[in-house]
């Protein structure tokens, strides 16, 4: 039920005049969650490792006693690590039972944006990506990539089955 | 009053008197704003919570009372009642003695023999007049000319100078004021309300105080608080020990107690035995086996069995269900079961234990089990699975249907279970918290449902190590014990098939490196010592070598997310005292993912250990001196029994030996002579004294060995070595006691003799052709049936239990007959037998057994056997399995 809830913030977001939006960078791409996804932001913390856990999987943090995995975002969407290793951030966020942190290179600002810039995944888009992806905000220098959580979250089960 | 509903009482307590008091203030709330219908809904709800404990707990007043006010209540909500200052008066009324109802019952346990019929009449001809016009004119009625109170004074006061006289008092009377005359007890009596009435005003504060009702989000809230203190704590204590400031020194040991104090008790609030849900079940099944007629012995087991607050909340529904269910569909009339043989009062066992660092939750019958037919046909007519789908569905997979959404067997829908809360209900709830619930039935036998809790918050005892730089725990519960074997013992660890292996005291126990399975980083510097952690988990015994063992602790288990919980590696993350993650090593599902690797590779270590390994406490041995000093042993199961014989009883034929057993004359067997061993038999030396014989029946002969003495029974303990013989009557070597004892193969060795021969008689002659699948766990029967059965001519598929049969009968078409064993770990002869005939209805399944029942054999049977031998019967099962092969 948590997660039809969550589910529906993105379209929430979606379904108004503007978004306001968590916006990151990841290697020179430009992308976003709702904020409201968002738990909080954290510098980086002492990572567990889980052995034989898939790539993405950076491993573990502790988040003041609560467990919390953190996803990788650029190893998930097929691009290189980073090479210095210590500058990323964590973006916490809560799905379902679990809470996640999505590992993305730079944090940029909260962002109102107009959704009359929205369109839905383009067809040309990366298909390491696509699977990732709710649509594109088209701004004006740039494109900004927003990003579903409940794909990104899923899709690690359904790899799993595999 | 057990101590139990003592408890259950309590809460309700508590919670009534918390409910009645919060409706006296909404009452008064309402009253100003009528149209307020949140409130009034809050109100309803309370009632009817009140209603609903008070007949659960069978207080048929409270029970009364509550329903009018609920159904007048309803008459408000629906709008047909407009609720008036006199309606208003009557239900304060109503609570008010509600409230000295429940005083009453913490004084004395019950309710007291209060007057409520004035009350109840008052009320009901509100509800009456609703009930018939739709519409009311409480006015009209007259209730307002009433004094309510005044009303109920003087039925109080009534009461208690006439009824309770009659009733309950007078024991008391006569007990502690005898002498009275009849007369005067009519004074004493209106006394006794009045103390009731003390002692009850001043035992509620006691519950009121001692009580605090926390949510458990402020409790999850003060342990996360509570984390981020351990860990400030942690860097205090490392500075302070850079500092070397005395002052600081204490104050931080004095923080560091304080905390760990701290973070135990605020963890401690969270669990609770599962025993406070439990007890709920007693009244429960009580009540219902009672509505049903049935006769029902509910047994309760690990009550203490801790288990956090919030899962308890969310399994008690779900277990619930599955009890009512047991009750209700699982459970005979006392009529059925006796004439289905049973004890007329049917067994419902709950129990909880940890397992596998969950917490397993059984709930379980000895009733008519599930119908696998008709959940067959109930899951083809509602279109779940088709007919061709369902053909190739084991039993506990059509079992596993019964949590299909939609899905119910029940003929009739009756009120205990049914009501569109179905199994999937269940399935799904106890998922939802990260559990699995599995069921397993057996026709006429009984239900199994089994829950597994994760422990989530639950603190276990963990065992800390450390291996590639990183930090694991081990649950203490799958912790055997732990070995360091230092450099010069290195070659202890035994490679055998590309797999490591461990003697330990005789037993060959796989090895698993630590490092190497995770893929660690290894330690590149020279070790001089191994630490082996010894683990057991579901009956497997493994070594894992980790790098470092750390410490034993206390550690809080926290699951890890939805994708990584399905690598079994992993039981779950802990936080170590430093504040760093650890990850819980899942000693069972660790085993299995390395052994199901090793299983794609060319050795199987499944395999090789159990070609190593006899099942050491399946096989006892009666061991005995031969004359060459040594100690040999033959396999009890073997052996009909031990006799001591006159040698002047002894007679000649020939060669031959024979003695007069039982009305007939057995033949005495040599042993040394027929093994050419050094030393002579008692058979031929001059010695006195009685002659120690083994019997043992070979097709349905008696033979008598000869030996010095018999010296004992024992286990064996270590694997059946079978590299060792070095000639024919033997079977092989094993330890027993640190002693090595070579075993005889008494067929064999009845084979090689004259007398012999001529029992087997004809048995060469019995040529067979054909593939036969041949189970059984044991070594010994496995090598002894597989001799016997290719010596006929027979092409033999060999498999340790149940499941391994049935994945060889369904890789070999071919297979013509199957010889199966009963009494097999896994899946059972019986079980493994059902399974066949459900995908194999033809196929010739010949059971054997060391000894045979008639029961067995009526079991037997009805699983599918086709038929149901002696074992050791060589002849039985070669002519049978020629029938069959014909």
């Amino acid at each position: 039920m948590e997660e039809a809830v969550q589910d529906s913030i993105i379209e929430a977001v979606l379904s108004g005049d503007t978004s306001q939006l968590c916006g990151f960078k990841i290697m020179d791409g430009q992308y976003a969650i709702p904020v409201l996804e968002v738990q909080e932001v954290v510098k980086p913390q002492k990572v567990t490792p889980v052995p034989l856990g898939p790539e993405y999987v950076d491993g573990l943090i502790n988040l003041r006693g609560q467990i919390v995995t953190a996803i990788n975002l650029r190893v998930l969407f097929g691009l290189p690590r980073k090479e210095d290793s210590d500058e990323y951030m964590n973006i916490i966020v809560r799905w379902g039972d679990s809470l996640y942190s999505l590992v993305v290179d730079e944090i940029m600002d909260v962002m109102d944006i107009e959704n009359t810039s929205f369109e839905d995944t383009p067809d040309t888009i990366d298909e390491n990506l696509k699977k990732y992806i709710r649509g594109v905000f088209k701004l004006q220098d740039n494109l900004l990539t927003l990003l579903s959580l409940e794909k990104i979250l899923d899709i690690k089960v359904e790899k799993k089955a595999n | 009053m057990s101590d139990a509903q003592q408890a259950i009482l309590q809460e309700f307590l508590v919670e009534s008197f918390e409910n009645l008091s919060s409706i006296n203030d909404d009452l008064a709330v309402f009253e100003r704003n009528p149209d307020d219908s949140e409130l009034l809904n809050a109100i309803y709800r309370k009632i009817h919570t009140l209603k609903g404990s008070a007949s659960f707990l069978g207080l048929a007043k409270l029970q009364e009372i509550t329903h009018t006010v609920e159904s007048i209540l309803d008459f408000v909500r629906d709008g047909t009642l407009k609720i008036t200052t006199d309606i208003f008066d009557l239900f304060l009324e109503s609570f008010d003695l509600c409230l000295i109802l429940l005083k009453d019952i913490e004084a004395s346990g019950s309710e007291g023999d209060h007057d409520i019929s004035s009350l109840m009449s008052r009320l009901n001809k509100v509800q009456e007049v609703n009930l018939i016009a739709g519409e009311v004119l409480v006015k009209d009625e007259g209730l307002g000319q009433v004094d309510p109170i005044a009303s109920y004074t003087q039925e109080l006061s009534n009461e208690s100078s006439t009824e309770s006289i009659t009733k309950e008092e007078p024991t008391q009377v006569a007990e502690n004021v005898v002498p009275l005359p009849k007369k005067n007890s009519n004074e004493v009596k209106p006394q006794a309300p009045a103390q009731a009435g003390e002692k009850s005003a001043a035992a509620r504060p006691q519950i009121a105080d001692s009580i605090v009702r926390v949510n458990v989000n402020l409790l999850d809230k003060i342990m996360n608080v509570v984390g981020e203190l351990v860990i400030t704590r942690n860097q205090i204590l490392q500075y302070s020990k850079v500092k070397d400031d005395s002052d600081l020194n204490r104050y931080a040991q004095q923080l560091n107690t304080i905390t760990t104090e701290l973070q135990t008790d605020i963890m401690t609030t969270r669990m609770q035995p599962v025993g406070s849900v439990f007890n709920k079940f007693e009244r429960i099944v009580r009540d219902l086996s009672r509505s049903q007629g049935k006769k029902v012995r509910l047994n309760i087991v690990g009550q203490e069995t801790e288990l956090d607050k919030t899962l308890l909340e969310v399994i008690k529904d779900p277990m619930t269900h599955l009890i009512r269910n047991s009750l209700d569909h699982g459970l005979e009339s006392p009529q059925g079961r006796e004439a289905a043989g049973k004890n007329p009062e049917g067994l419902l066992e709950i129990k909880a234990y940890h397992e596998g660092g969950q917490v397993i939750i059984e709930i379980s019958d000895d009733g008519a089990g599930i119908n696998s037919e008709r959940v067959k046909a109930k899951a083809i007519e509602k279109g779940i699975l088709t007919q061709e789908e369902i053909a190739n569905y084991t039993k506990s997979k059509i079992h596993s249907l019964i949590f299909h959404p939609g899905f119910s067997t029940a003929e009739q829908v009756t009120n205990i279970s049914g009501r569109g809360v179905g199994m999937d209900v269940v399935k799904s709830n106890i998922e939802k918290i990260g559990g699995e619930v599995d069921v397993e039935s057996k026709e006429g036998k009984g239900t199994t449902f089994r829950l597994k809790i994760p422990l989530t918050l639950a603190i276990v005892p963990a065992l800390v190590i450390e291996s590639g730089e990183e930090t694991f725990a081990i649950h203490q519960k799958n912790l055997v014990e732990l070995v360091m074997l230092e450099s010069e013992d290195f070659h202890k660890i035994e490679k055998l098939h590309g797999r490591e292996f461990f003697r330990l005291r005789g037993e060959l126990i796989p090895i698993v490196r630590l490092n190497e399975v995770l893929k660690l980083d290894k330690n590149e510097e020279e070790v001089y010592f191994l630490n082996i952690i010894v683990l057991k988990a579901e009956g497997k015994t493994y070594g894992l070598i980790v790098d470092n063992i750390l410490d034993t602790q206390e550690i809080v288990v926290k699951p890890l997310d939805r994708a990584l919980k399905s690598m079994s590696y992993y039981a779950g993350s802990t936080i170590m005292g430093d504040g760093r993650v650890a990850l819980i090593i899942d000693a069972f599902g660790f085993y299995n993912q390395v052994d199901s690797k090793d299983a794609d590779s060319s050795a199987d270590m499944t395999d090789v250990i159990q070609a190593q390994k006899v099942d050491y406490d399946s096989i006892e041995v009666v061991l005995f001196n031969l004359g060459d000093g040594r100690t040999y042993g033959i396999p009890l199961s073997l052996i009909s029994r031990l006799e001591e014989f006159d040698p002047g009883q002894i007679e000649w034929a020939g060669e031959q030996s024979l003695i007069r057993y039982r009305g007939s004359s057995m033949p005495l067997l040599n042993i040394e002579a027929i093994l050419s061993l050094r030393g002579k038999s008692r058979l031929e030396s001059a010695e006195q004294g009685k002659l120690n014989c083994i019997v043992t029946a070979v097709n349905g002969v008696n033979f008598g060995f000869v030996v010095q003495e018999i010296i004992d029974i024992a286990f064996s303990e270590t694997a059946l070595e079978t590299e060792t013989i070095d000639r024919s009557g033997l079977l092989g070597t094993i330890y027993i006691n640190d002693k090595l004892i070579t075993l005889l193969d008494i067929y064999k060795m009845v084979a090689s003799t004259e007398v012999g021969k001529k029992v087997f008689g004809g048995e060469i002659d019995i040529r067979l052709k054909g593939k036969v699948l041949v189970v059984d766990d044991s070594p010994l029967y496995r090598r002894v049936q597989e001799d016997m059965l290719r010596e006929a001519g027979l092409d033999v598929i060999m498999a340790h239990n149940g499941e391994e049969g049935l994945i060889a009968f369904k890789q070999n078409e071919d297979i013509q007959a199957i010889i199966t064993d009963i009494e097999m770990p896994m899946l059972n002869g019986y079980e493994f037998s059902e399974e066949i005939r459900s995908i194999n209805k033809s196929v010739p399944i010949i059971a054997v057994s060391t000894k045979v029942g008639d029961k067995d054999r009526e079991t037997g049977l009805s699983a599918g056997f086709s038929y149901h031998l002696e074992k050791l019967n060589k002849r039985e099962v070669l002519e049978t399995l020629g029938k069959c092969l014909s």
